[in-house]
């Protein structure tokens, strides 16, 4: 059977849809390098398969979850590893900028701070949302029910603004 | 027909972001329309959803710098290899039964095209021996494709990067590990270490790839370079081997 017509949805979908992803998870996660490698990651997977699955833009989000959450144990291991061995920290990808005295640094730290301060499925579904996703894809990914989307965003935008306004010693 | 209620902010978030069916759509617009406290609400949502973006905005990383040939031809390498496994084992049950049948002798000839099929060895590389394990360095002259292949990810280790002026790849581990030629390329059986690595390669290599348990981290195409990571102000490229 020739791939001819699955190369061209691919293609379509990695022009379409690759830098939305990336952009996706370099702030879900803090890490822009993990964040291409995990969107490489996932179109490969995905060329692999050699067939589209009936919600592509949300197969493709369901992957690259699973391989972040895969790197994320991966990281507690070598932490613990490092801890252990009474060896150096690693470097810390997601620190603030070194002038942190700047405006917008502050407020580009401000929005972390409060990012990190959201549940993870809140965390997902504000940045899924703000990359234009649409309900039925972040359900899918998500795997809710696509009519609680609209609730579970609307409770998600009001806790990010409330963490971003609120310092962070207030809210524990 | 109008909502006898007023609509929840999920609703009305919907229907900002135009998510509702168009039933529910009208019911709720229709509502809005009437009520001037759902007006006022549905303002506020789309203030707070304006400034929200906004916000999120900030965080914009680099652009994204994959390539669709990098995932083409990743993906393309490893449908071959699970193809390749595929034909292998239909072999070797064909190899099986033929045993029982034709005799051992076909049937281990069948069983050693297999292994070709699956495991290909190069011929000795022209300047050191194939180590097959615990040794610290290799060097070898590459052909038209310089593969550094690493058998799967480390804990820690990195991986340090620098073309020079020479014939030869060579790569020195810190500590010893388990090396293998291939044509097109070197194995890394690095499974357990945390050592690192560095890998000097030809400044005129014409085509390089380097490839962490499947996952492509550095490909150079003549002189255009798809990396994982920046290159740092003297061209080296360090990355961690994970």
């Amino acid at each position: 059977m020739s791939r001819e017509p699955f190369e061209r949805a691919f293609s379509a979908l990695f022009a379409d849809r690759s830098a939305a992803l990336y952009r996706y998870l370099s702030r879900l996660s803090g890490d822009t390098a993990l964040a291409e490698d995990i969107v490489q990651e996932s179109f490969v997977k995905l060329y692999q398969r050699g067939t589209m699955p009936d919600d592509p833009p949300a197969w493709l989000v369901s992957v690259a979850h699973n391989l972040w959450r895969d790197d994320r144990r991966r990281a507690v291991r070598r932490q613990r590893l490092l801890v252990e061995r009474g060896g150096e920290q690693p470097n810390d990808d997601t620190a603030p900028a070194a002038d942190a005295a700047t405006l917008a640094a502050e407020r580009i730290h401000g929005v972390r701070s409060a990012l990190e301060r959201l549940s993870l499925r809140e965390r997902q579904i504000l940045l899924l949302r703000h990359e234009g996703y649409r309900y039925r894809e972040i359900a899918a990914a998500l795997g809710v029910a696509p009519s609680g989307v609209g609730t579970m965003l609307a409770r998600a935008i009001a806790a990010f603004r409330k963490a971003y306004h609120e310092p962070a010693d207030a809210s524990s | 027909m109008s909502l006898p209620t007023h609509p929840v902010d999920g609703d009305l978030q919907a229907l900002l972001d135009d998510e509702l069916s168009v039933l529910r759509r009208g019911a709720v617009q229709q509502h809005v329309d009437q009520c001037a406290t759902c007006r006022d609400r549905l303002a506020s949502l789309a203030q707070t959803w304006e400034a929200t973006h906004e916000l999120l905005s900030l965080l914009a990383p680099p652009p994204l710098e994959l390539s669709l040939q990098t995932v083409t031809i990743a993906g393309g390498r490893a449908r071959v290899r699970r193809a390749a496994l595929i034909a292998a084992s239909i072999t070797l049950v064909v190899a099986a039964v033929a045993g029982a049948t034709v005799g051992r002798s076909y049937a281990r000839a069948v069983a050693a095209r297999v292994r070709a099929l699956i495991h290909p060895t190069a011929p000795a590389p022209r300047h050191n021996e194939a180590p097959r394990s615990g040794q610290a360095g290799i060097a070898f002259i590459p052909g038209t494709l310089a593969e550094i292949a690493f058998d799967t990810p480390q804990d820690t280790g990195l991986l340090l990067l620098t073309f020079a002026d020479t014939d030869e790849v060579s790569l020195l581990a810190r500590a010893p590990v388990g090396y293998r030629v291939y044509p097109g390329g070197l194995a890394v059986h690095n499974r357990g270490s945390v050592t690192s690595y560095d890998l000097v390669v030809p400044r005129g290599a014409p085509h390089v790839r380097i490839v962490i348990a499947g996952r492509v981290r550095f490909e150079k195409v003549g002189s255009q370079i798809t990396a994982a990571v920046r290159a740092d102000t003297a061209g080296r490229y360090v990355m961690n081997v994970r």
